[in-house]
């Protein structure tokens, strides 16, 4: 009974760190549209695989994102496909212009997620 | 008799003269002294250092005209003796590229030049193009195209990119191709710049005045690009070359945004650019190109310093001296561009002043084209007054064309002429130099010239031509002239291979055509790209 109780105890310890080190590509995406919906870019940063955080600062990304006349409102993931360490998903994301008389409804894009994993932890891959 | 004193002394001054030009001496290890039996000369000194680094290249040798020397191992070199003038100096040492810059010496003076050596190529990399049929070269015609955050004020520049290519077949010596296959683009990740860009939400405002007396609009479908309707994917053309003939393909006018679709700041974009063969459909040859493109276009570093609402702000005082500065204004030729702004009417700056980028003539009552009006309001004065102090009302970054081009974070700047430590200034002069009224812009002459600071012999552009409108025309292979634009082998001004990445950055898109067909980073060095079972290296 003992060595029953403590293979679960070992198993849900592994379990339990699998789900710190990253929940796959979907908590990946649910993280990093999230963070942009509250404006959290630094947060929304650190999803970005390691090439393109090596190009882009966070100060440039945050700047920049703030700077953005659309600001995201929602998300819906319409496919996610994986092939061992690389990802894909088609998501709708609706975005509005704030305080813009000319376009002031909220509008869909339709955008391609590309991820990979890096390093154990998975990451939007931009290019 | 004063004439006759003088030609009884002359011929003794020019023994004196002789006497003393023909001594001097050889010094030591890293200087030289060239023989000169008369005439004035100078003397030549500096560094020679590997390009991006401050490691100097001992044994180097130095030359100009006959005379040459050999740097120390600090990498310094002294050349005295050499003949006044404009000289190309060449630099060339082991295991390093051939490099050279042309030197100005003046008499009794010392000039000084520092030189940077690119490392040699490494000749042991298989080339992957020669597992290859086709291979495409594709590249963005200018390194960095700029757009506006914001077009609810005005619009000084609209969203605008350029991509070009060619395609050479390896097993034909017919080539370029440009008939009978398809040139396809597609911007990775940025089919939609109107969800980050405001541009066609205002367009319908934009106009100029034509070179035929009419008028042009601006106004575009959404995320169809101005006065060419491209689009973020599509179909190239045949590239128009007057000059040269037909020898590519080429689209003007994307609308590419620096947002990527999902939000993601992206000025270094990708590109996928492929050669489709009409006839079986096949992909001949694909390569990725950077789309680079930048709002680091920054007014607002001087008009106002906060976040989006503030850049309106900013945008609008713009407008507002520009209606009231009496330097702009006068009494008698007014603007009323912030009252305009106010009751919903708002302008393109080529509206009123001349922009060859565009095709706009000078309308209005202005005199001056846009840069002119620009860099020289900015950077001079009007009238004999002093209309900005730059060095002080500049914000303090390096170079202060940053305060309004991109940029400190974004790098128009990346290419082999950065990594040897060169600057905006040194190829186009300061802010006043590019507003000088005898400046048109965009033409031969008014941009900087590889021919210029490079021995014009080899390294100049086609007469009166662009660097990006410029073919090989010096090849040692006679049959390579007029079929290979400079840009193809060594990519888009300010992004010149062998380009360089932020410190830390390890991905860099404008290096992938290369790396693609080279399985290096330079430029396009190896004969065995375009020919089957040729080596060599030397294309100048």
């Amino acid at each position: 009974m003992k060595r029953y109780f403590l293979a679960f105890m070992i198993i849900g310890v592994l379990a339990a760190a699998g789900c710190q080190r990253g929940a796959g590509p979907k908590g990946l995406l649910q993280k990093y549209f999230s963070t942009a919906m509250k404006k959290d870019f630094a947060a929304t940063y650190t999803c970005y695989y390691a090439p393109y955080r090596a190009k882009i600062s966070e100060a440039e990304y945050v700047k920049h994102r703030l700077e953005d006349p659309a600001t995201l409102l929602g998300y819906k993931i319409l496919s996610l496909k994986q092939q061992g360490d690389a990802a894909s998903a088609v998501v709708v994301l609706t975005f509005i212009k704030k305080g813009d008389p000319k376009q002031p409804k909220p509008f869909p894009v339709t955008v391609s997620e590309n991820m990979i994993k890096e390093h154990g932890d998975w990451r939007i891959k931009v290019w | 008799m004063k004439r006759s004193k003088f030609y009884l002394w002359a011929p003794v001054a020019l023994m004196v003269f002789a006497l003393a030009a023909c001594g001097g001496g050889v010094g030591g290890p890293g200087s030289g002294t060239a023989t000169q039996a008369h005439g004035s000369t100078g003397t030549l000194s500096g560094y020679v250092y590997q390009i991006g680094t401050t490691n100097g290249v001992g044994s180097a040798t130095v030359t100009v005209g006959t005379s040459s020397t050999t740097t120390a191992s600090d990498g310094s070199y002294s050349l005295s003796g050499i003949a006044v003038g404009n000289s190309p100096a060449y630099v060339s040492a082991t295991n390093y590229q051939k490099t050279s810059y042309n030197v100005v010496i003046n008499a009794n003076s010392t000039t000084t030049n520092n030189f940077n050596l690119t490392p040699a190529y490494n000749t042991s990399i298989t080339p992957p193009a020669n597992s290859m049929n086709y291979v495409l070269f594709a590249w963005n015609n200018l390194g960095i195209h700029c757009c506006q955050q914001d077009y609810s004020a005005f619009s000084a520049l609209p969203p605008y990119n350029v991509l070009e290519a060619q395609l050479i077949n390896r097993n034909s010596t017919s080539n370029p191709v440009i008939s009978g296959v398809t040139i396809n683009y597609w911007l990775v990740n940025k089919q939609n710049p109107s969800s980050h860009l405001n541009f066609w939400e205002y367009d319908s405002n934009f106009w100029f005045h034509n070179s035929s007396g009419g008028t042009t609009s601006l106004n575009a479908a959404k995320n169809v690009g101005v006065l060419t309707g491209a689009l973020t994917n599509g179909t190239m053309g045949l590239r128009p070359d007057s000059a040269n003939g037909t020898l590519g393909f080429e689209v003007a006018g994307i609308p590419a945004s620096a947002y990527d679709d999902d939000g993601t700041w992206d000025p270094y974009g990708v590109a996928i650019v492929n050669a489709v063969d009409n006839s079986t459909g096949a992909v001949l040859a694909q390569v990725n190109v950077e789309v680079p493109i930048s709002t680091e276009m920054d007014c607002k570093n001087c008009h106002g310093t906060t976040n989006l609402d503030s850049t309106l702000s900013a945008f609008a005082s713009i407008l507002y001296d520009h209606d009231n500065d009496p330097n702009i204004s006068g009494s008698s030729n007014g603007t009323h561009l912030y009252t305009d702004y106010q009751s919903g009417t708002i302008h393109l700056c080529a509206e009123c002043h001349a922009d060859p980028a565009l095709g706009a003539v000078n309308a209005e009552g202005a005199t001056e084209n846009l840069p002119q009006a620009m860099h020289h309001f900015h950077g001079g004065s009007v009238n004999g007054t002093v209309v900005m102090d730059w060095t002080t009302t500049a914000q303090n970054v390096t170079p202060d064309c940053f305060n309004c081009h991109p940029g400190p974070n974004t790098q128009c700047m990346r290419g082999i002429m950065a990594r040897a430590g060169k600057s905006c200034h040194d190829c186009h002069g300061t802010v006043a130099d590019v507003g000088s009224a005898n400046r048109t812009p965009w033409t031969a002459g008014s941009l900087p010239m590889c021919g210029t600071c490079h021995d014009p012999a080899h390294y100049a552009e086609n007469s009166n031509t662009l660097y990006q409108n410029s073919v090989l025309k010096d090849a040692p292979n006679r049959a390579m002239d007029g079929i290979l634009y400079c840009e193809a082998c060594h990519n888009s001004p300010h992004a010149e291979l062998i380009t360089t990445a932020k410190a830390g950055a390890i991905n860099n898109a404008d290096d992938s055509v290369p790396e693609a067909y080279q399985g290096d980073n330079y430029w396009i060095h190896n004969c065995n790209i375009c020919h089957p079972n040729k080596s060599g290296y030397v294309h100048h």
